[in-house]
């Protein structure tokens, strides 16, 4: 087998090592009862809020957002 | 920081009591509950009301407040913010989305009631978080969809998800692999 061949199988095998390591975690979180998969977003959000503190910079599109989706709902027939 | 989102939710359980208004949980939180979670700036809740304004004026019965300029902003957007006074600014907020079509009503009634630090917090099911990131269509919520229909594979309800896009004449999303 080739060097590159050697190292494209190497990547292939870790990016399923990788995959079915992803799905574990998942599999992992969804089997929690939702309250709990929750609280653990929630911790996720504070941690990142805590590392990351705003700049003041950040986009705000939310009202955007909905406004553009309410439109949008109010055109269909209802 | 969790202590500020912990007193959001209270208010949000405070409004939904007072005020006997259908809520769900929607936005990047509520993904997180349906898939891997990842971290979001606010959260975002339908309320079973058309009258914001009714709903500002009842925000400090809840212990949340709202910044004037914030609300004049939204105002006829069908959206507002709520906060709590020890946030007066910044990402820590409740976005509020009247429930001002039928298909938000349909949402709301079928959320997820869950108990999350202490509180009661309906959670919109994984088909309609799919539906509403398919009407928002920004990259994120693209990628919140793939990640919701990736995590739940099997479990997804392709029916729900099938009907509600036919009723808002979206394209409903691909199955992804697993």
């Amino acid at each position: 087998m080739s060097e590159a061949a050697l190292l494209r199988r190497r990547a292939r095998i870790q990016a399923e090592a990788q995959a079915e390591l992803d799905r574990a975690e998942v599999e992992a979180h969804l089997a929690l009862p939702p309250g709990e998969r929750l609280r653990r977003a929630l911790e996720l959000s504070a941690a990142h809020l805590e590392a990351f503190p705003p700049t003041g910079d950040e986009v705000d599109d939310e009202a955007e957002v909905w406004r553009r989706v309410r439109a949008y709902l109010q055109s269909l027939p209802r | 920081m969790i202590d500020a989102l912990d007193e959001l939710l209270a208010g949000l359980e405070r409004l939904e009591a007072h005020q006997g208004l259908g809520v769900a949980l929607i936005g990047g939180l509520a993904r997180g509950v349906w898939a891997r979670p990842r971290a979001t700036m606010d959260v975002d809740v339908l309320v079973d009301t058309t009258d914001l304004e009714a709903l500002v004026e009842a925000a400090p019965q809840a212990g949340l407040t709202t910044n004037d300029k914030e609300v004049a902003t939204l105002r006829g957007s069908g959206m507002t913010r709520l906060r709590i006074p020890t946030h007066p600014t910044g990402p820590v907020r409740l976005d509020v989305l009247s429930a001002d079509h039928p298909y938000y009503q349909r949402v709301i009634a079928r959320a997820v009631r869950t108990t999350v630090l202490g509180h009661e917090v309906p959670v919109a099911c994984a088909e309609d978080i799919v539906v509403l990131k398919v009407l928002a269509d920004r990259l994120q919520d693209r990628a919140d969809v793939e990640a919701i229909l990736q995590s739940q594979g099997d479990r997804i309800r392709w029916a729900i998800i099938e009907e509600e896009c036919a009723a808002l004449d979206l394209t409903p999303p691909q199955p992804q692999p697993s």
